[in-house]
């Protein structure tokens, strides 16, 4: 079986959705998987497609990444791929229930499904504002309870907060010493304001967002500003 | 990582190199290039070099950009197969990517770039091989895959390193022009050969424009890219409209550069902190035309002379550097 018959059976995938190509990062121990629909795609990059990247549940002990541009039309429920504001499949979601409901504490699902500490906060966020389908409200409850007090990771604001919107249309833009993330910042920013829809708008916070988590070590003073554009220092739930 | 020198080699010094099997990042003459055994390297053409002595021109040694002890692997790209660049590129790690100038994956890259996937996310660098001046109209640009010794005129090739935990590949694009004081110049369209233009808001043809300004076609189109200068160089200005060396871009306001006084004393200052090694550095051919580096030497980067720079993006007039620093 060839590596990309084996992702399709792997994830389950279903026409018209099919692999283009899989790499594997040995170092970090990432799998990641390039989704398009229909043969003429052939996983191939198709300009102004906005991509969607999804953690989805273990292949052995790689962490699977899913990525795929979604089309306006698509079975919400596809386990392979997730919601445009979310960071994780609806496939990893049902995983993590799946072990609460088994008895496990939410500490010990992360730690199991080598979850970090950014998607364990937005799993939990999820969980306690029951959009995750099957979660009964004793679920919720628990999970609230075994993780109350615990503040949101590190000092990146979830992808809901205000302050990406910020960002992203403040008339000034917020100063920033790497080059990249001045670079990436100018054309969210020039594209923020033409994008049609919320979802087009979610993908450019998640890449913002994504790349401050990426270089959190090296963004003290860009993370501080963040904070003072959000008028308190970042705290936990709710945020 | 283990420091490692580069610089100008004979053949027989870079074939010697080779033979270790180490990952290399190669710049020479067309005729030197293809002299070269196969083995673990990528490479451009060009004959123009800032190295120790300063900025020359040299068509019989090899600019060797050498990366120690670090693990990777070599990738050539198509131009249906570029945007794929960053998402085959390690999670941590640097990528450095050689294109031919005046080819149709040259023109793609330079537009289409910034849209790629992953783009701005993993640290990529790059530059444009090219041709001695004297040789316009003669001889073409290639790029070089060293383990099988392709020459290739319309391919990019790229060599993806991975990084150890502890280190973090900072790039840095060392502009000196900075916007002048003239007035905003904005473009309809995205391209690289543009007419018409509005000037302060005012419908003008940018040719028109440019010929009133004595003296300005020297000078790139400078834009405020969130704090970073991005030039835009203008390649031939033509009775009715102007071709530049990168893309123009749609709904970004430029203004002309002011001059730069002395290229290398302003260097200097310009040079950003550095914490690590400087694995990876380039800089324009037309800085070294204009601004009279041959001879004089850019302190702290040497590297191949170019015909347009990868920082993360095209960008012209522009040096562009690595430093691997400690995190």
């Amino acid at each position: 079986m060839k590596d990309l018959e084996l992702c399709r059976h792997l994830l389950g995938l279903q026409p018209p959705w099919d692999v283009g190509r899989v790499r594997l990062d040995e170092p970090s121990g990432e799998l990641h998987l390039y989704l398009g629909q229909g043969r003429a795609w052939f996983g191939r990059y198709r300009p102004g497609s906005g991509q969607s990247r999804w953690r989805h549940t273990n292949i052995g002990d790689c962490a699977v990444y899913v990525h795929a541009a979604l089309p306006e039309q698509v079975d919400a429920d596809l386990p392979f791929l997730g919601p445009v504001d979310q960071e994780f499949t609806h496939g990893l979601a049902q995983r993590v229930v799946t072990c609460l409901q088994a008895g496990l504490s939410y500490r010990q699902v992360c730690e199991l499904l080598l979850i970090d500490v950014h998607l364990a906060w937005q799993i939990r966020h999820a969980l306690s504002e029951g959009t995750l389908p099957g979660t009964a409200p004793e679920l919720a409850q628990r999970v609230s309870r075994e993780t109350v007090g615990e503040a949101a990771p590190g000092r990146i604001p979830p992808s809901a907060d205000p302050v990406w919107r910020q960002l992203l249309t403040d008339d000034e833009p917020m100063p920033v010493r790497m080059l990249s993330l001045k670079l990436l910042l100018a054309r969210a920013r020039q594209e923020f304001a033409q994008l049609q829809g919320e979802e087009a708008r979610l993908l450019k916070i998640n890449d913002i967002r994504r790349f401050f988590i990426k270089h959190e070590s090296q963004l003290d003073e860009e993370i501080d500003r963040l904070a003072a554009l959000r008028g308190s220092p970042m705290q936990g739930d709710g945020s | 990582m283990t420091a490692v020198a580069g610089g100008l080699m004979s053949v027989a010094e870079v074939t010697a190199l080779i033979g270790t099997g180490e990952l290399l990042a190669l710049a020479a003459d067309r005729a030197v290039l293809t002299r070269l055994p196969r083995g673990n390297w990528i490479a451009g053409s060009t004959p123009y070099f800032m190295a120790e002595q300063g900025g020359c021109q040299d068509r019989e040694r090899v600019f060797v950009q050498r990366f120690g002890d670090l693990q990777g692997h070599i990738r050539r790209y198509q131009p249906e197969t570029l945007p794929e660049v960053l998402e085959e590129a390690p999670e941590h790690g640097l990528s450095v990517l050689i294109l031919p100038a005046g080819s149709a994956i040259l023109e793609a890259f330079a537009r289409e770039a910034p849209l790629y996937p992953e783009m701005y996310l993993k640290p990529l660098v790059g530059w444009v091989a090219g041709i001695a001046i004297d040789d316009v109209g003669s001889d073409t640009a290639v790029v070089v895959d060293g383990r099988d010794g392709c020459v290739a005129v319309n391919e990019a090739v790229v060599l993806h390193l991975q990084l150890p935990a502890q280190l973090v590949a900072n790039v840095h694009a060392i502009n000196l022009f900075e916007p002048g004081d003239g007035p905003e110049i904005r473009f309809p369209r995205t391209g690289f050969e543009v007419s018409d233009c509005l000037v302060d808001g005012q419908p003008a043809n940018f040719a028109h424009y440019l010929i009133e300004q004595a003296g300005a076609g020297s000078l790139p189109l400078v834009a405020d890219y969130c704090g970073a200068m991005i030039n835009v160089s203008v390649q031939a200005v033509e009775a009715n409209g102007v071709r530049f060396y990168a893309p123009v871009f749609e709904g970004v306001g430029y203004r002309l550069a002011r001059p730069v006084q002395d290229y290398p004393v302003e260097f200097l200052a310009a040079m950003p902190p550095r914490t690590g090694p400087v694995v990876f550095g380039c800089n324009c051919i037309l800085n070294y035309l204009n601004c009279g580096l041959e001879g004089r030497r850019t302190e702290g980067l040497d590297g191949p002379i170019t015909f347009g720079e990868v920082g993360y993006q095209l960008m012209n007039q522009t040096a562009v550097m690595v430093t691997l620093d400690g995190i």
